[in-house]
Parts: structure tokens; sequence; C-alpha cells
């Protein structure tokens, strides 16, 4: 190609800036913000042409990028900018003098200045505008601006388009326009001198400069805020300080601007935008170790994407925990030191190729101290993260399996599972305890039509039938939503909490009601079982909310942890209960009465024997209420959830103490075989529920059948799942029972004789 | 490699808290749009599928060679040199023919849910020592051995095999410049591994074929390939900064720039962007529109320049080439922010 003469060169510039001013000015007419973005994009292809060995052909390069920056600033930006143009006109003249005298490092400087104070103009003029209430300038210097590369906010997007479609007030538009775009600002420019201290230690002159320069101008935008929330002072100070480090140009010199902005928030996070942070954090800090465990072998780099995306996920993990740092040192100052500390060494470590069993290290403690410090809010706050998060991790689910990774597919699913049972369950039990069990089968076994995830990964296969079950679960989370999310009335409170406390408590009052009415009946002294019943119930009660209170504050209590607990309550509750019902069982057939009698008016183990039994009963169940109610509480009137709870508890009560109360109407007999039955039924309905719980608990597999009813009735009341593992242990305990009985009979029949 | 899956989780990271909610309806220019970018892959997918054939077809002839020896390369290489140094120059041609038809559509095919797998298998998935983005296949053998799970065909076995930088697969230094010198690179490889390595890639580019025929185009994927595929050019820029092309260093070995994979993927981002994304988000928002299609010239441009450069044997200095990679990363980061706003306003989901 032809080169430009030295005396063609000007005449070349000049007719590119005729051509741009003629351009620009015809297509955006009002606010012809497309030449900042030109602008933005030529100052940065002149700083790149200043790394190449000075040459006649790179100063016509040169002299061509400041000719079409020039041109664009005078397309119609100069007079638009007002009196944030002479500081952009100051920028300009700097890049252009450094630029032609070949001073990259100048350059490079003047380059980020340049577009910092576009920027601040830019939002000067729309925040003008918003406050008039002039949407559409406002909208149109808003598209000069920098994204959130980390977090993605979309709120000032959105609540442009809302404000345009007249749906929202300017002012609100402002507000949230503003708060977005300072969170934006303080975390580049947190970013900004992160990269010069990089930049510092690889003696990367140019870079150095540029982000200094870049730091410089975000520092400028935001320093109202700054002098709000750091003092006027401490601004100056920050501001000397970073002339400072220009001068000195070592890592050491930033430190200390790197220092006092580690806990400046230009804006409070809402509890929302907060926990989806700490989920960010704790997703990139998981990446950091899971790209890095593959990206370096021995010091050496063995696979370089591996490596390079683990420096990027650090990146972008202490770029959100930058977000976050202010609040966290609110309430854990340590934790907040320790994990700006941990992310540090990840760095070095990194950099330095070191071991990836150090990396681990770093990263489990890293991710150890965000569940220590939002484990108990991400808990309690997160069912709008889940249904949000939900269809995400299942279409990971469906990549995992559709690329052959049946065992990450896995881990997805049981991902998925523990979005969905603490955020999403709980919050629907309440209201509509068939759907969410139905839902909760589909994270499973499924049903005999179409199998759950958990089947189908398990058999790798097919995938057609995992995309039917997503999107099975997909429509039934949009029937959850809509439950959860129609308010509730008074009214409706108080038929859900009764309907809580009487689907969870009936079963074990009605098994203790029984045992104490038979053991009365047997004239066993009431000293003898009053209090074993009386501290098993007060204990189980205690150490639900203990429990509760625990896995809020001070232990991480897995949802299929939670599951185990329940499945092996209600099966050892089960044992206890059967053995209990056989003896009983016993009784009405003639049996051995005075060796029961005996053993419990003696024995000290019968004693803990009841008293187990009361606490398994009831703390089987006792937790787990205790989340319900907490989920209720989340936005039903509280007043009708306690008279619901009242409601519901009496009638559980009454329930009881009809069944206590046979034992003084009834003979003996009949009595026995009415509580034996009532208890050999609630035995039944404690193993399916404890099988249930294993399953779902991932111990035990799940196979579901086609030919038992599949109804909501007989699963909350009764424990009856179509599923093949809990019937086959029901129909055992039923035939025990059964052969008992009918060996009983046969016993007692030559005793008759 | 190409960590789609890690990109994924990313994307959908940040996206998840944001919007969640059905795609609305194509419109037409934007069904047309997503029919040109699928036509697109296909077109390139069946030259790939050809290249792929004629590969086979010179691997092949290598392995008669050797076979005709009984596999003894010292007496091949003496026996038939002259075919066989011909038939490598021939094997290297091809394998750049074949890996540049696909690096045109690794942008589309790793971005795109259903057909990601097989990116991993061509181009970009680890062997089954790691631990992530595995390429979940078993390589067959001509001898009827079986690798398991060994990597992706392309950068993972031919390409080091190919151009000798894989001393495990060398089975014989040979001059086959015959310059009178044993340099770098000149060697006689496993034939064994070499014809069920393109026999592979045979298979599998045809099995692509299939898939991508039978992918509905959409809008969700077309936004969640730019969102996942994007970010990736720092990357690839990193591994180049890694490799022999950078002043003064030696590095991983590569037959040839990463530069192009770059300039692969990005094209295939900015073709999915310009033909099936753009009409939805000109619809609402035309400003919007036009500083991502400006993100992409910008971006496409600095990988070009940066490319014409090395091929006219510019070197760079470290911190030019990390430079270079920073502005390329910082560019795609906010052409990613604008395209996550843009499926915010139009409620697109990007999908795992």
């Amino acid at each position: 190609m032809m080169q430009p003469t030295m005396t063609a060169r000007p005449i070349l510039a000049l007719l590119t800036a005729v051509l741009l001013w003629l351009g620009s000015g015809l297509a955006i007419a009002d606010v012809p913000w497309a030449s900042a973005e030109t602008m933005r994009s030529d100052a940065a292809r002149l700083g790149r042409l200043l790394y190449r060995p000075a040459s006649a052909e790179r100063d016509a390069a040169i002299d061509e990028r400041l000719a079409r920056l020039r041109a664009a600033w005078h397309a119609g930006l100069d007079a638009a900018y007002g009196d944030g143009a002479l500081a952009v006109e100051a920028s300009l003249e700097a890049l252009e003098t450094t630029a032609r005298a070949g001073d990259a490092e100048g350059a490079a400087r003047a380059r980020e200045l340049l577009w910092t104070r576009l920027l601040h103009g830019a939002q000067r003029q729309a925040f003008r505008a918003l406050e008039r209430g002039d949407a559409e300038t406002a909208a149109d210097w808003l598209n000069i601006r920098e994204y959130a590369r980390a977090s993605g906010d979309t709120a000032a997007e959105l609540a442009m388009a809302e404000l345009l479609a007249g749906r929202l007030a300017p002012s609100e538009a402002l507000r949230i326009v503003r708060d977005e775009l300072l969170g934006i600002h303080a975390a580049e420019l947190r970013l900004a001198l992160a990269r010069a201290a990089a930049d510092a230690k690889a003696a990367h002159r140019i870079q150095l400069a540029g982000e200094l320069g870049r730091a410089e101008g975000l520092m400028a935008i935001l320093r109202d805020s700054l002098e709000e929330k750091l003092g006027r002072a401490a601004t100056r100070r920050l501001e000397d300080d970073l002339a400072a480090a220009r001068q000195a140009r070592t890592a050491a010199a930033i430190e200390p601007v790197r220092a006092a902005l580690a806990d400046y928030a230009p804006v409070a996070l809402s509890d929302a935008e907060r926990l989806r942070r700490a989920r960010l954090l704790r997703r990139f800090l998981d990446l950091v170790w899971i790209e890095y465990q593959d990206g370096v072998r021995n010091g050496e780099i063995s696979i370089p994407m591996e490596y390079h995306e683990a420096v990027l996920f650090r990146g972008r993990a202490a770029m959100i925990f930058g977000d976050l740092r202010p609040t966290i040192a609110e309430t854990a100052a340590e934790a907040a030191e320790r994990l700006a500390t941990l992310l540090a060494e990840m760095d070095a470590h990194i950099a330095a190729k070191g071991d990836p069993e150090r990396i681990r290290t770093l990263t489990g403690e890293a991710l150890a101290l965000v569940d220590q410090v939002f484990g108990a809010e991400t808990a309690q706050g997160g069912y709008d993260l889940a249904v949000e998060t939900l269809p995400a991790v299942l279409d990971e689910m469906l990549l995992m399996a559709r690329s052959g990774d049946w065992r990450e597919a896995e881990m997805k699913r049981l991902e998925a599972y523990s979005w969905f049972d603490p955020d999403i369950e709980q919050r629907l039990m309440p209201r509509a305890p068939g759907l969410a069990l139905r839902l909760e089968a589909r994270f499973w076994e499924g049903s005999a039509e179409l199998p759950g995830l958990g089947r189908i990964i398990a058999a790798q296969g097919p995938v057609t039938a995992l995309v039917d079950q997503v999107a099975a679960i997909e429509a039934g989370l949009g029937d959850a939503r809509e439950r959860i999310e129609t308010p509730l009335s008074a009214l409706g409170a108080l038929v859900q909490s009764s309907g809580i406390i009487l689907r969870e408590g009936l079963e074990a009052v009605l098994i203790l009601a029984a045992l104490m009415g038979a053991l009365r009946a047997e004239g066993v002294p009431s000293r003898a079982w009053r209090r074993p019943v009386v501290a098993g119930v007060t204990l189980a009660i205690a150490g639900s909310f203990a429990l509760w209170f625990a896995a809020r504050q001070l232990i991480t209590i897995s949802t299929l942890q939670r599951e185990l607990l329940e499945g092996a309550t209600a099966l050892v509750a089960a044992a206890v209960l059967v053995w209990v019902t056989q003896t009983l069982l016993s009784r009405a057939r003639g049996g051995h009465l005075e060796r029961l009698r005996t053993t419990l008016r003696q024995s000290g183990l019968s004693v803990v024997g009841i008293f187990a039994l009361a606490f398994l009963v009831v703390f089987r169940e006792g937790f787990e209420t205790v989340l319900f109610y907490e989920a209720l509480l989340v936005d039903a009137p509280s007043e009708a959830v306690l008279a619901g709870l009242v409601l519901g508890g009496a009638g559980a009560l009454v329930a009881g103490w009809l069944v206590f109360g046979l034992g003084l109407r009834l003979p003996l007999k009949p009595f026995f075989r009415i509580t034996g039955v009532l208890l050999a039924l609630l035995s039944v309905m404690l193993v399916g529920a404890g099988i249930r719980g294993l399953q779902t608990a991932a111990l035990l597999p799940a196979t579901p059948v086609g030919w038992f009813p599949d109804q909501e009735w007989l699963q909350l009341w009764l424990g009856l799942f179509p599923v093949a593992e809990a019937l086959a242990a029901q129909g055992a305990v039923i035939a025990f029972f059964l052969l008992n009985w009918l060996l009983g009979r046969r016993a007692a029949a030559p005793a008759r004789a | 490699m190409l960590h789609h899956h890690a990109r994924t989780l990313l994307a959908t990271a940040i996206a998840a808290g944001l919007f969640a909610s059905p795609a609305l309806a194509a419109t037409d220019g934007e069904q047309q749009g997503l029919e040109e970018v699928k036509q697109f892959t296909l077109t390139h997918n069946a030259r790939l599928i050809d290249q792929a054939t004629e590969l086979l077809d010179a691997v092949e002839t290598y392995a008669n060679v050797i076979a005709e020896h009984d596999g003894d390369y010292a007496a091949a290489w003496e026996a038939e040199g002259d075919t066989l140094a011909a038939t490598i120059h021939e094997i290297r041609q091809v394998w750049l023919a074949t890996s540049n038809e696909y690096e045109t559509i690794e942008g589309i095919v790793a971005g795109i849910p259903e057909t990601a797998k097989y990116d991993l298998i061509l181009d970009a998935g680890n062997p089954g020592s790691a631990t992530e983005d595995v390429a979940e296949y078993d390589l067959t053998l001509p001898d009827g051995s079986v690798l398991e799970r060994p990597g992706n065909l392309f950068h993972g076995i031919t390409e080091p095999m190919f151009w000798g930088a894989e001393p495990e697969h060398v089975m014989l230094d040979a001059d086959l410049d015959g310059n009178g010198t044993i340099t770098r690179g000149e060697v006689l490889f496993d034939a064994n591994l070499a014809l069920g390595a393109a026999q592979a890639i045979d298979h599998w580019s045809r099995e692509l074929e299939k898939d991508m025929s039978a992918w509905a185009p959409n809008r969700d994927d077309a936004f969640t390939a730019v969102v996942t595929m994007t970010p990736t050019v720092g990357d690839y820029f990193g591994e180049w900064k890694e490799s022999q092309f950078i002043n003064g260093e030696i590095g991983a070995f590569v037959a040839r720039s990463r530069l192009v994979d770059v300039q692969g993927i990005m094209g295939g981002c900015r073709k999915m962007y310009f033909e099936a994304i753009s009409p939805v988000v000109a619809q609402g928002d035309a400003a919007l529109d036009t500083s991502i299609r400006n993100g992409f010239e910008d971006l496409l441009g600095l990988v070009e320049e940066t490319y014409q450069r090395e091929q006219a044997g510019e070197r760079f200095t470290a911190e030019e080439a990390d430079a270079l990679g920073n502005d390329a990363q910082d560019i795609a980061d906010r052409i990613v922010a604008m395209v996550l706003q843009a499926a915010a306003k139009n409620d697109v989901t990007i999908r795992g």
C-alpha cells in the first residue's frame, strides 16, 4: 500500500476530520454520544500505536487518530458538554502533545483522563436532565457510561426503560441510575488500582501510567461521594497519595490509596444485591480452585486456558469482594481483613504458579468465611434468588448431561435441589403441600410415567426425558411462585397456620395419647410415665428451637443433612413404636400382661424407652415445623399465624384427649385393640416418612410405581408414597404385625380349647 | 482449552440474579438472522467434513507406508523417505485447513448448549485426568486399543503430534526437509494414533453436523452463545502470550497463532450478534445496539491488526502483548455487559 508523504499527511487528516464531522453531525443531532464512543475507541488505538517503535508510518497513523479524535469532539460534543467541555478539551490537548512527542506513558494517562472526563461530563448532563424530567435527553447521555463487568448490574438500564415508558418517576430513576453508576465507578477505581499495582511489579510502565490515570479520573467522578463518606481531608490525602504514586511508580506507593478505599462504599447495597453478590463471590472463589487445579503442574502452566481463567476469576472475586467489604467490615471486621489477605495471597500464589493445593486451602478458607458471614442471611432471604437461580442451575445440569458429564450433572441436580428445598419448598409447604411434594419427587424418582432427575441421571439418560422433566419442574415452579407470591389474607394465614400444626403435630399427639392411655388403662402409675413423656416432649421442643437457632447462627445444616436427620429419627421412632405397639397388641390378645406391667413399673430402661419415643416423635417434626412457621411468617400477619397455631394445636390436643379418654370408657380389650391398631397405622406412616427422608437425603434409591395411587392426602396424612422402597418397608411392617397377630391367635386357640 | 462450562457458570451466575423469563417470540428479522447463522454454520461444517476426509486420506497414505514396512519406521524412512516427507507436509497443510474450518464456527458451536460438547471433543476439551471441561469420548485406534478420554482432537492430540512437539508420539527423528540437519519438529509420528485421531475427527465432524442440523435456532441460545464466548478472548490472548510468537520467550508449542482461534471465535460471536441478536436489540434500543456493534468492530479490529503484524514478522514486547490482551478483555467485558443489559430489557434467559 502506498504510504502518505509528510506533506500529504495534514491534508489527509483534515479530510478525515471534515468527513467525520459531517457524518457525526448528520447522524445524531441532539446528543452526539456516538462521537464519545469513537473517541474512546480512537484513543485506545492511539495508545496501542505508541508501543511500536517510532517510524514515519507510526507518526502518520498517530496523526490520523488524533484528527479523528478532534473531529469527533467537534462534531457537537464540545457544545453539548457545556461546562464539562473544558476538562475534556484539556485532556485531549494533553493526549495530542504526548502522542506527538512519542511519550507513551503520558499518552496512556491522557487517554484515560480523556475517557473518564467524557464519562463525568455525560453523567452530569444525564443527572441534570433527569432532575428536570427530560427522560429522552438523559437516556441519550447515559449511552456514555461504564457497565458493571463483574456483577452484571442492569438496574439503571431497566429503570431508564421504565422511565421512558412512563412507568417510573424521573426522581426514582435518578436515584437508581446514580446508585448503580456510583457502585460501578467505585469498583472500577479499585480495579484500576489493583491493576496498577500489578503493572508496577511487572515494570509495565505504560500500562501503569494508564491505570493510574484512570484511577485519577474515576476519583474525580467520585469526589463528592468520597468527601461525603471519607471526609474532605481524607479525600485530599487520597489525591495526594495518588499523585505521589504517580511519581514513585511502585506498588508500595499505590498501597496507601488502595488501603484508604478498602472500606469505601458509595452506596449501601440492598439486601437482595448483597446476597446476590455474596453468591457471586462464592461462585468466583469456587471457580478459582476449579480452574487452577488443572492449570499448573510442578510450577509451570500445564493448561494455559485453565491458568488464565483462574487469574480472571480471582480478579472477579476481588471486584465483588470490593463491593461487599464495607458491609462485611461493619459486622465482622476480622473476616473482612482475612478475606482481603486470602485474596491477595491467592493473587501472589497464582502469579508464582505455586502448588495447587495451596490454592485449594486458600479458597477453602475464603469460602468458609463467606459462609460464616453470609450463611444465615442467604438462608433467610434466599427465596427471590432461588426462584431466579434454580432454572439456571437446571440449565447447567442439562448442559453437563448433553456433554456426557453425568457426574457433574448429578452435582448440579443436588445443587438445584438445595436451592429448591430450603428456599422454595419451605415456603410452599404451608400453602400447597401437595404441589411441594410433587415437585420434590421430580428432583428424585419422579413418577412411573416420567422418571425424576435423579433416576434419569443415574441411568445416564435419555437426555430427552431430562429435558421434559426440567420443563415440568419449571412449569411447577411457575405454579409455586404464584401460590407463594399471592398475598395471604388473615383468614388464609390462620388456616395455613392451623394446618401446619395439625398435620405435623397430630401424629405425635396421637402416638403419645394412645401410649399414655394404654399405660393408664394397664394401671401403670402415672408417675411412671408422666415424667419421661413430659421430659421427652419438652426436650424435643427445646431441641427443635436450639437446632433452628444453631442452623441460623452457628453451623451449616445442608438440605441433605436435614433430610437425613428427619428420616433417621423417623425410623428410630418407628422401631420403638413397633415394639410398643406389638406389646399392646399382644396384651389385647391376652398376652403377657403381667410382664409388661412389671417391666413398665420397675424397669428404668422402659422409662428411657418412653422418654425416647416421646422425644423422637416430637423432635422428628419439630425442627421442620419451626422452619415452616418461619417461612409462613415471612409475609403472613403474625397475629393470624399465632391464632392458627393455637387453633390447630388445640385441634390436635382434642384428638389426643379423645384417644386418651377412650381408655376410661372402653373395656380394656377393645381399647387395646383400637389403640394398638392406631399405633400400628402410625408405625407404618413413620416408616414411610423415614424411608422417604433417607431417599431425599440421597442415601436410598427410589423407584416410582404406577400401581399405587399418587394422591396428595395419602402422602400428607398417611405417609403413603407411590415409591417401591417405602411401600416395601411399610408392607414389611404390616406383615410383621399380621404375622404376630396370626401367631398370637394360634397360640391362644389351644389355651381356649 | 476453551472453558465453556466455567464460562457458562460465570455467565449464568451473573445473569441468574437479573432475569429468568421465557424468551419472547422471534421477530421476522431475528428469525431470518438465526436461520442464516445456522446455515452459515452448516456450510462450514460441510467444508469441515470435506477437509476431515482429505486429512483422513493423507494420514491413511502415511499409515500405509509404515504398515508396508511392518511398523518399522526406520526401514520405512530408509525406503520411502521422500514419500513420507511429502505426505507429512500434506498432512500438516490439510490439518491447518481443517482446523481453520472448525475455528470459523467454533464460537457458535461452543456457545450453543446443544452442540457445546463437540467443541470439547474436537478443539477445546481436556483429557480425563482433568477435573473440568473433559472431552467426553474414547478414542479407538486401528490396532484395537482404546484411549479413554484422551483430550481434544485438534489441539490436544493431532497438532502436537503432526508437528513433532509431543515426544511420546515421536517414532523417529527424520530430516524431512532434506537440508542435512534435523531440527525441532522433523519427525515421523505414531501412525496408529494418527490414523485413529484422523478417523475420529472425521466421525465427530459428521456427528456435529447431525446435531447442528437438528438445532432449532432461538433467541436464548443466541444470547447465551455471545455472552459465553465473547469473554474467552482474554484467555486466548493469555495463551498467545505463552506461545512461541512472543519476542524472546519460548512457550507452549502451537502450529499456528492462537490469534486465529480468537478471530474464529470472535467472528462467530460477531456473526451471531449482527445476524440474530441485533434485530432484537435495535428494536428496543438502537443506541445500545450501535454501541455493541461498535464494540465488536473494535474487538475484531484489534485482533485482526495484531494478527497481521504477527504475520508480517513483527515481534511484541512482553508489556505490549500484555496490554493487547488487557485491551481485548476490556472491550469484551464491555460488550458482554451491554449484551446483558439488552438481555434484561428483552426478558431473555441466559442458558447454562
